[in-house]
């Protein structure tokens, strides 16, 4: 086996006209992207003795860390022409981007769902959105019939029904909380209290509380979206990379000039 | 201590804080004898100490009291420079400043003893500010075990410390009582409880004797996901097997460490974010320095 590698290697050496740097770069990089991705294979076989999982995962950040700098050094800090190239270009940069940013989520994230209320696991979240749901209605209903008033049947019909059922968008959720519907919500229930009785004044203060509930619980729902996401767009950009870099890397071989 | 465990309290304001708790093998008011004995008459007036802290019995507990004058005057004369020396220490861990009476350290002890988790050898906790809920451990388990997991990663919670349901394999596992086959034991070499599922008869004795809920019945399935019929004793027979139309075959399904793995149990190789610990709670210092860690 090691003959082979070392007659390939021979081979290569004396027969292809392009700069040695390229060579190397190249196959490294090609290795390396081929090491990172085998981090997913290797939590498929948790029986193995291969080292742990976190110790994968520092190696993984440092050396795609590292693969950033040996890419530049590749393409010699400036863009290829070719089709080919700049897709095999764009490819590795949305791969090395969504991995920063998967790092930063998994870093950020659950410390800030841990800290920002009730942590939900992600199987829970629909049974808890209906349990909200299932709460407020009962509040409103029995508004209805103790109170014998329309002010809250109405906010609940014009605004919290549709809110409570439905699930937002990722973004929606991070973005500022000023501009969150949920905010806009509590205003317009704050602006309706001058209709309340006494009574109804307590049940719009426990609904007030289940809008923060429910706030809460389309953050964590988002945040798990995006924790399960990213994922999939960082592991198949990953195996179209080596894809792409494996044919690169036979063209160059066989039609690869002088650089 | 004989046996059993013992949360040891310290006075704090109007109510009292645990600090530390006591299990088989451990002793309690050593460092206060021996101080006093190291005083004279003059002295003793003035700075003797009394115990410094309160017992109180976590469940059934087994203490052996040894009388004041027999500790003084057969234990410690005998005590050598390094005895005297950790007395010493646990003396100057009395102070105020002590770690476990920082107010964080002190939630996290009334925690662990409200949770009976210091019976544990290897109980599993999941640092909630690093676990981004991957699955990754329940998987690994999964696939150690024919796609059966071994534990439920839920439990509760204190300070972004969660304590998982999977089996602690308890220092004093009462799912071990009444269990009429032998079935569950514990092993030999790695000290696991673990179950022969060969000679388990899903009676659910051990599930019920567990208080924590750690140890699950399942029922048996085939390849192709339909029930196994189960046996049922045949007063002519002996057991025989029941029709596909009655209840499925159980069998009681607990962690087993992974003991028949080298590496340890997947669940921990397994998280890429070193979220998961397994502790043995004998040593509070060990789930202290995790959770700790930076």
């Amino acid at each position: 086996m090691g003959f082979a590698l070392i007659t390939i290697a021979v081979w290569v050496w004396s027969n292809i006209g392009m700069a040695p740097t390229a060579i190397y770069t190249g196959t490294s990089l090609l290795g390396i992207t081929v090491f990172l991705a085998l981090f997913n294979l290797r939590k498929k076989l948790p029986f193995l003795p291969l080292l742990k999982a976190s110790t994968w995962m520092q190696f993984h950040i440092y050396i795609g860390l590292f693969s950033v700098l040996v890419f530049l050094l590749h393409i010699g800090f400036h863009v290829r022409s070719g089709t080919l190239e700049i897709t095999l270009a764009i490819l590795f940069a949305l791969v090395a981007i969504s991995g920063v940013f998967g790092l930063f989520l998994t870093r950020s994230l659950p410390k800030t769902m841990n800290q920002s209320g009730e942590a939900v696991s992600y199987e829970q979240i629909p049974r808890r959105r209906k349990e909200i749901y299932d709460k407020v209605q009962a509040l409103v209903e029995g508004a209805e019939e103790s109170c014998e008033s329309s002010t809250l049947p109405e906010f609940y019909l014009e605004h919290l029904n549709l809110y409570l059922k439905t699930r937002p968008s990722v973004i929606h959720s991070f973005g500022p909380k000023k501009r969150r519907y949920s905010h806009r919500l509590e205003n317009e229930l704050q602006a309706r209290m001058r209709y309340l009785s006494e009574d109804e004044i307590l049940i719009a203060k426990e609904i007030t509380e289940w809008i923060s509930a429910k706030e809460n619980l389309d953050f964590q729902d988002a945040s798990h979206r995006l924790l399960k996401g990213w994922l999939f767009i960082h592991i198949p950009l990953t195996w179209g990379l080596i894809l792409l870099g494996t044919v690169h890397g036979i063209l160059a071989l066989l039609y690869g000039g002088s650089s | 201590m004989r046996s059993g465990f013992v949360r040891v309290t310290r006075r704090y304001n109007h109510g009292e804080k645990t600090v530390a708790y006591l299990g088989k093998g451990q002793t309690y008011g050593m460092a206060e004898l021996h101080h006093n004995t190291t005083l004279d008459s003059a002295q003793f007036r003035d700075h003797h100490l009394n115990y410094q802290h309160t017992l109180y019995a976590v469940g059934y507990v087994d203490i052996l009291a040894i009388p004041t004058p027999t500790v003084e005057s057969i234990v410690i004369p005998k005590l050598d420079s390094l005895d005297i020396q950790a007395l010493e220490t646990e003396l100057s861990g009395l102070k105020p400043d002590d770690r476990w009476d920082t107010k964080e350290d002190g939630a996290m002890m009334e925690f662990l003893l409200d949770q009976r988790a210091i019976n544990g050898t290897a109980a599993m906790f999941i640092d909630l500010n690093r676990c981004t809920q991957c699955d990754d451990c329940i998987r690994a388990c999964a696939t150690t075990h024919d796609n059966n997991p071994r534990f439920i990663r839920q439990g509760p919670k204190q300070d972004g410390i969660q304590l998982t349901h999977a089996c602690m394999h308890c220092v004093d596992p009462l799912c071990m009582i009444g269990c009429p086959t032998g079935a569950i034991q514990r092993n030999t070499v790695g000290k696991q409880v673990v179950i022969n599922e060969y000679t388990c008869i899903g009676c659910s004795t051990c599930a019920d004797n567990c208080p924590y809920e750690n140890i699950q019945m399942v029922e048996l399935r085939d390849r192709n996901g339909d029930f196994q019929p189960g046996t049922r004793l045949d007063a002519e027979l002996g057991m025989v097997r029941v029709s596909p139309t009655e209840a499925p075959l159980l069998k009681a399904t607990k962690c087993d460490l992974c003991e028949t793995l080298s590496t340890g149990p997947s669940c921990v190789n397994a998280c890429p974010h070193d979220a998961l610990v397994r502790a043995d709670m004998t040593d509070p210092e060990v789930i202290f320095n995790w959770i700790d860690r930076k």
